[in-house]
């Protein structure tokens, strides 16, 4: 008895620390995996994993899994079928598709310069590519929860895939893992830096060239309008520059419809952390072929840049009077001229690149339609 | 070196602890267990700084659980010291004369191993993290600083623990209770302050504070072995000649992690070229100059709104803010996280800018609320704390310049967000900010100007009308926004109207160039080369 006695107070801190772990589950998984992940790619930077060369047989391998419908459940769905090439890597709609043809809970983002991100999901709970691709694959709604061994048995079943799978991975059949690895190389793929903006900050076009109200739209966005407090340059990413370790979320009080009558319940950031101060807390997307990936906000509530401009405008969510206890301090009137507002839109838009569009493969090994069927 | 020397410090001391209780009782068994136990996790934690460069999130929550684990462990230690104490009491003459004790439990076996193990790898871990990313003012020299230190911090353990067989067991005994009970407060504070980082539980700000002063820099532990001696005494009784003996025991005990620190600021001092020594100390003098003005402004900054005045108060912000941006980039290689936590975030309590929104923002109504001024005082006296944290970093640490290129050029990233301004309610501190950045480069780097030539051309204008007086425009909270002013533009007044009027776009290229000035200076490239 004397000896428990002793040993009590270890007990005790064990018994604390077991508490205090058990109640952020989210956050202790999501430590867990960024560690391991940051051991795999040995640094930290968003481009930690180097990027495979755009011609290098992984990153076609990616190519055809990412618009082959062979990894979803009722073979109709790719992940080409929620990020099409045509629309900014998104889908256009304000809710991506499910399986079901129903909505989804949140807006498809666009991929465009995806490797810039350290965190991925609009609430940042996968910490690499690799990570994300498991979401929509074993998620029931979007493409219909295939487990890792039933996507390696129907890839095994397709001599074309065999083949390549050897070509890339070696002598092994297909690997879930190895699934994951080439969609997430092609992924890296998908780079804009050619952008009207990009060739003006790097000195490749002369400033005159650049449309005034463009040039305008940058000091605003950079200046007065704050934006560059959250899409930090050059990435336009919340990723924080200097070590680019860390990613911000930020609360801005998105509205659940355009005419600002409540806001959108989606907890956002705080399903993850658990943390108050993260409720309705997103990860600020990048803004490369922004101009592309309409609708905006996790929810899709806004049809245009306008509309998203505006809303920043007028102050976020508490402009529009709602209450919202954490939004940002930054996110408050900014007094923007319509002349400005239209000048950060023409900014905006010269972030698109037409040299980042992917070309579609002509057809998939499956034999099914290229990038599913709807 | 200074670091690891605190860090191994801890650990020797709470493994000479352990190893002279273990003496105490003679068990062999539970000796060799200690030393498994210290063995394995000295090679995990070479292994760790080998092949982990950064643990990210995970950091914390592990540190945060191997200081309660290590606090547990501490903790029943000291229950089963104070136990056995009465039976050395009773028992003493047996024990002493007993070459070992019959019977050996051997979960007691494992649990002193793994007690012996969590302490030394809970800042082994962060040590060779620490060396393997080599971080620092001067990451060459941190390996044999570290070493040094290690071999230092080592030596004093042994000492205890070879100096055993001289005490009074009864009084060394309760003396080691108190001391462990000091460190399970300790460790303890320490596992709530990695917890609070890692984001899964928020503590009260004066334990914060406390662990930021007291526990982070070593000065609980310092205050520790200092207290041993007298206490050791107090519990051993004796003549007063004893006292006197203790208190210059206590005193060496003070002296020598004083003078180890200027022995190895001497060192680094040594290894380099006398006409860089010159340069280095000038550049250490000023780096600490800046930073005492900055906790006297400080401290002005707490007096004035105390007092309500919120002209003074916020006269007194842009002193301290500015010369805080000018420590900023040396500060940021000792210590990039404390750093980031004086800098603060709007609407966050602490830090330079948490201050900032709310003595700039609202039209200031600390100035006539009584509540809210205490908030605000509170939050300035967190805010005074942490300077005073930083002037001491300062104080300690060891610059050559030919680390200061790397310093400013590295803090590029900074210096370019600075061009943005309007980051919170006192924007029109950015010409300020940017004023004494530019004087603190042209300091440190002694380029008489040259380097920061293209900025200050920009900004002469901005300068020149900012200097008329120190006014400062007013913002005020706003929520609902009536349709008809969305596009009314309020009226700028005072700095706040010469910062919009900065071209930023040109002031963007004149950064970039005195950047690249900075980058391929001859001398300063060639001086960095030789290292």
């Amino acid at each position: 008895m004397r000896r428990i006695a002793a040993w009590l107070p270890l007990y005790i801190f064990l018994a604390l620390i077991a508490l205090l772990l058990g109640s952020r589950p989210g956050l202790v998984r999501h430590a867990f995996r960024a560690a391991v992940e940051r051991a795999r790619g040995g640094a930290l930077a968003p481009d930690a994993r180097r990027a495979a060369r755009p011609d290098s047989s992984e990153v076609a391998l990616g190519r055809l899994l990412f618009f082959d419908p062979i990894l979803s459940a009722n073979k109709e769905r790719a992940c080409a079928s929620c990020h099409i090439p045509a629309r900014g890597l998104s889908d256009g709609r304000p809710h991506a598709l499910a399986i079901d043809r129903s909505d989804l809970p949140r807006n498809a983002p666009g991929l465009t310069n995806v490797s810039d991100q350290l965190a991925f999901f609009w609430d940042g709970r996968a910490v690499s590519l690799e990570d994300q691709i498991d979401g929509p694959i074993h998620a029931k709604r979007e493409l219909g929860g295939l487990k890792g061994r039933e996507i390696e048995a129907r890839l095994d079943s397709i001599a074309a895939y065999r083949a390549l799978f050897r070509e890339v991975y070696g002598e092994r059949s297909p690997r879930y893992a190895d699934v994951k690895h080439a969609i997430a190389a092609f992924e890296r793929t998908l780079r804009s830096s050619g952008s009207t903006a990009d060739r003006w900050w790097k000195g490749q076009i002369a400033e005159e060239s650049v449309p005034v109200e463009a040039r305008r739209g940058f000091d605003l966005f950079a200046g007065k309008a704050q934006c560059s407090r959250c899409h930090f340059l050059p990435l336009t990413t919340s990723v924080v520059p200097g070590a680019f370790a860390a990613q911000e979320f930020t609360v801005i009080g998105v509205p659940a419809d355009p005419q600002g009558r409540a806001l959108d319940p989606d907890p956002g950031r705080y399903a993850v952390t658990r943390d108050k101060a993260d409720r309705h807390a997103f990860k600020a997307p990048s803004l490369r072929n922004i101009a592309r990936s309409a609708p905006y906000m996790h929810n899709g509530v806004f049809q245009t840049l306008d509309q998203v401009v505006r809303f920043y405008n007028q102050g976020g969510g508490k402009g529009l009077g709602l209450d919202v206890p954490n939004q940002a301090p930054e996110v408050r009137p900014l007094h923007l001229t319509v002349a400005e507002e239209r000048a950060l839109v023409r900014f905006l838009e010269a972030l698109s690149d037409d040299s980042a569009t992917v070309e579609p493969p002509a057809h998939v090994p499956s034999g099914l339609q290229v990038g599913g069927r709807y | 070196m200074v670091i690891t020397l605190r860090e191994g410090g801890e650990t020797s001391l709470i493994l000479a602890l352990l190893f002279s209780s273990l003496k105490a009782a003679r068990h062999v068994a539970y000796r060799a267990a200690a030393w498994t136990g210290f063995a394995l996790a000295l090679g995990l934690s070479i292994i760790a700084g080998v092949f982990l460069h950064d643990l990210g999130e995970l950091g914390p929550l592990f540190g945060g659980s191997l200081a309660w684990i290590g606090a547990g462990f501490i903790a029943s230690l000291a229950i089963q010291l104070h136990m056995n104490a009465v039976d050395y009491r009773a028992q003493l003459k047996q024990l002493r004369d007993s070459a070992a004790v019959d019977h050996v439990s051997w979960t007691t076996a494992l649990g002193i191993g793994s007690f012996a193990f969590v302490s030394v790898i809970r800042e082994g871990l962060e040590t060779a993290v620490f060396l393997a990313n080599g971080t620092g003012p001067r990451s060459d020299g941190s390996w044999l600083g570290a070493g040094v230190g290690l071999a230092l911090a080592a030596a004093l353990g042994v000492s205890v623990y070879l100096g055993f067989r001289k005490l009074n067991i009864r009084a060394f005994m309760r003396t080691t209770e108190i001391l462990l009970f000091a460190l399970v407060i300790s460790l303890f504070l320490s596992g709530l302050h990695e917890f609070s980082e890692a984001g899964v539980l928020s503590v009260p700000r004066p334990l914060d504070l406390f662990h930021l002063t007291w526990i982070q820099g070593g000065l609980f532990l310092q205050v520790l072995l200092c207290a041993g001696p007298f206490l050791y005494l107090a519990f051993a009784g004796g003549p007063p000649i004893h006292y006197a003996r203790g208190a210059g025991i206590a005193i060496l005990l003070a002296l020598i992690p004083m003078s180890l620190g200027a022995g190895a600021r001497a060192w680094e001092h040594a290894r380099l070229a006398p006409s860089d020594r010159d340069a280095a100390l000038g550049v250490e003098r000023a780096a600490e100059t800046r930073a005492r003005a900055m906790v006297t402004a400080l401290e002005t900054l707490r007096q004035r709104s105390e007092w309500g005045d919120v002209a003074g108060a916020r006269i007194a912000w842009v002193e301290a803010r500015g010369r805080f941006v000018q420590i900023e980039p040396l500060l940021a290689r000792v210590d990039g996280e404390f750093t980031e936590e004086l800098n603060g975030e709007p609407g966050e309590g602490a830090g330079f800018h948490g201050a900032e929104a709310k003595l700039f923002l609202e039209r200031a109504p600390w100035g006539s609320n009584p509540a809210r001024r205490a908030t605000l005082v509170a939050d300035l006296g967190d805010l005074l704390t942490r300077g005073r944290v930083a002037a001491g970093k300062i104080d300690a640490m060891t610059l050559d310049p030919a680390v200061l290129r790397d310093a400013w050029t590295k803090h590029a990233w900074v210096l370019r967000g600075r061009i943005d301004g309007q980051e919170c309610g006192a924007s029109q501190t950015s010409i300020s900010e940017w004023r004494a950045t530019l004087d603190a480069m042209d300091g440190d780097l002694g380029g008489n100007g040259r380097y920061t030539e293209p900025v200050r051309a920009v900004l002469a204008p901005a300068f020149a009308e900012a200097a008329r007086g120190p006014r400062f425009g007013e913002h005020r909270e706003e929520t609902r926004v009536a349709p008809d002013r969305l596009h009314t533009q309020p009226p700028l007044t005072g700095p706040d109207r010469v910062w919009d009027s900065v071209d930023r776009q040109r002031l963007r290229r004149a950064l970039d160039e005195t950047l690249a000035r900075i980058e391929r200076d001859a001398s300063l490239v060639a001086r960095h080369k030789g290292r």
